[in-house]
């Protein structure tokens, strides 16, 4: 037997061919109703088809309802405006400088409409209000993705929501569209270098742009959408976008991909001024106020090699100590936080000389000799993380009524412990987020993804 | 195209996906049925046409997919939403596991079992030594080796074949 038969067993190409049995037994299941049929032993499979059933109709079904658009006169309205549209591409909603609150809608109705394309653009509408001035942010969102829901904060330093969002208008997709184009006339035929460029102080200017469909991941043409046309409007005084969608009237339906509409409000004011504008979709203060608590920091430490989550809102800035051997070298990087100060976070390295509780066995130690009542021992094995994925852990935490001590064995060689002590009226005591979430991973080298 | 005609056209693909996603024969059958059955019904349905049913069955290959995702690991899973030309993806990731070497498929699953036969399953089959050349770099004996590759084989069987073959 060759060394890699085994191997081949398992991975060999003949694994990714069906099973024949399976291939007929699955070919009489999807046989017409008046057929003869072999029911499955899919039965949880088949089940769950039901409500795939559902989310496939409405993805197909809604492009079909897209209203064909107005035609547009193919020369009237084709503007040349280059660095305008460079600003454009910016994303840049902050230069209305004086809002303080965005209500942005987008619309994508899916697509392809052309029988030989393959991209399967999933509808959607999302619906974002942001309110930020000052130390208050507020968000509300329908995103599927990212930031989901209601989140508000009067802390500056945990704000509600990524105000980064802001200038990327929350919309990766049509930031990239438009970082992969080029200004086109309306013939969607591409614009010559010397094109003659025209500024307006107000208005609106409609710009043209064709870019190939680009695969997101490798960033490489598909094999058939080439080609997309994007209409775009632009405010002359801002250069922000009022609205991004397809043209469709002289393209020829077989070059479209899909339909896309952003359209952004913006208020100026305080957060009262806009509350009835939140409160009108659902949203709630007092539950946002406590989804935003749930947000999370972290730390990272890429020559410790390690890093953390910890709630901001709850322990506030950290700061870093380092507590050095007779070498030199680091024995234990010991964050205080500013909000909880008698919170000790501890990261001992493979040689820390000076601290105590030393590790595990002086913990269970010091709770025995102390009579210190055991809150939690857990032990996992080969979870690990993503680092050293085969990493045996125990999670050991002990109480005296006023203080928790928690110690962390890590099973991987440069960190082997995390020590936490929490009194418990801090606020955090019990918060194993702060331990559950350190990765730890090799010293000096790039953070792994988590395991996916 | 007929709809048997479309089954035979990508059954081998969308299964060829599953697996090599998962090397799981039970979850890639069972994935592959929930696409198709889900497709199907669809195609049987009375006064209703379905223009691109090759689209369509990518459509919901990539919502199941999306959805095992999102379920297996409690997390968004934005990188495959947001896959534009899912049947490219599926074809081009099928590739992608045919050119990748034996040993090259297995790492994932090696690098999470128990240390001692993840040591003696990468000296073996990344780094190609002999079970002796194995036993004298690991200062063990030849019995320590041949069973304890022997236990990282059926670990790995265990893992990503949902049965024995």
């Amino acid at each position: 037997m060759k060394r890699t038969d085994e191997l081949e067993k398992l991975f060999g190409d003949a694994q990714l061919e069906p099973r024949p049995g399976f291939e007929r037994q699955l070919s009489g299941q999807l046989k017409p109703p008046n057929e003869p049929r072999n029911r499955l032993r899919f039965g949880r499979r088949v089940a769950l088809a039901g409500g795939v059933l559902l989310i496939a109709l409405a993805l197909v079904a809604l492009p079909l309802l897209r209203p064909v658009s107005n035609p547009k006169s193919p020369i009237a309205r084709t503007i040349l405006l280059k660095n305008l549209y460079a600003t454009a591409m910016a994303d840049n909603l902050p230069q209305q400088s004086s809002a303080t609150f965005w209500d942005v809608t987008q619309t994508d109705s899916g697509g392809p409409a052309m029988a030989s394309c393959n991209s399967f653009i999933q509808p959607y509408t999302e619906h974002d209000l942001f309110f930020k001035k000052d130390n208050i942010t507020a968000m509300w969102s329908t995103a599927t993705n990212g930031f989901t829901g209601m989140y508000y904060s009067d802390d500056a330093d945990v704000p509600a929501f990524n105000t980064d969002a802001l200038t990327t208008a929350q919309n990766g997709q049509f930031s990239w569209a438009l970082n992969h184009s080029k200004l086109t006339d309306v013939h969607g035929k591409p614009l010559p270098g010397d094109a003659a460029t025209a500024i307006k102080s107000s208005g609106t200017y409609e710009i043209y742009a064709t870019y190939p469909t680009l695969d997101k991941a490798t960033n490489a043409p598909l094999a058939s959408c080439q080609t997309r046309i994007m209409d775009l409007k632009v405010d002359a005084a801002t250069g922000m976008f009022t609205e991004a969608d397809e043209y469709n009237g002289t393209i020829a339906p077989d070059k479209l991909v899909d339909s896309m509409k952003q359209t952004i409000t913006t208020a100026t004011g305080s957060f009262t001024d806009v509350e009835p504008k939140f409160t009108a979709v659902g949203f709630n203060l007092t539950q946002a106020k406590a989804n935003t608590t749930q947000f999370t920091a972290k730390v990272l430490n890429v020559t410790g090699g390690y890093e953390f989550w910890y709630h901001k809102s709850i322990m506030g800035e950290p700061t870093l100590t380092q507590d050095k051997n007779s070498d030199g070298s680091t024995g234990v990087y010991e964050y205080h936080f500013v909000k909880q100060p008698n919170v000790k976070y501890r990261l001992y390295t493979a040689n820390a000389e000076n601290q105590a509780p030393k590790d595990l066995a002086d913990l269970k130690r010091m709770a025995a000799s102390q009579n210190w009542q055991i809150v939690a021992d857990d032990t996992q094995q080969g979870i690990g993380f993503p680092g050293y994925p085969n990493a045996t852990t125990e999670l050991y935490e002990v109480g005296d009524g006023a203080t928790d001590y928690l110690m962390f064995a890590t099973g991987t060689p440069d960190i082997p412990y995390v020590y936490v002590e929490m009194p418990i009226d801090s606020g955090a005591a019990g918060d194993i987020n702060l331990l559950s979430n350190v990765m730890l991973f090799k010293p000096g080298s790039t953070p792994p993804a988590p395991v996916s | 195209m007929a709809d048997s005609d479309l089954y035979e056209a990508h059954v081998r693909t969308v299964y060829g996906f599953f697996m090599s996603k998962t090397f799981h024969r039970e979850l890639a059958e069972d994935l592959t049925s929930e696409v198709f059955i889900a497709a199907f019904e669809q195609f049987g349905q009375p006064n209703r046409t379905i223009e691109n049913k090759e689209k369509y069955l990518y459509g919901i290959m990539k919502i199941v997919w999306t959805r095992h995702l999102r379920i297996k690991y409690a997390q968004p899973v934005d990188t495959v939403e947001n896959i534009e030309d899912f049947a490219g993806y599926v074809v081009s990731e099928l590739q992608s596991t045919r050119e990748r070497s034996l040993i090259d498929r297995a790492l994932p699953y090696i690098q999470q079992l128990p240390e001692h036969q993840r040591e003696v399953m990468l000296l073996r089959f990344r780094d190609g030594l002999s079970l002796r050349e194995i036993a004298t770099k690991l200062n063990k004996d030849m019995n320590y080796v041949k069973t304890t590759q022997k236990r990282g084989l059926a670990s790995l069987r265990k893992t990503v074949q949902g049965e024995v073959s």
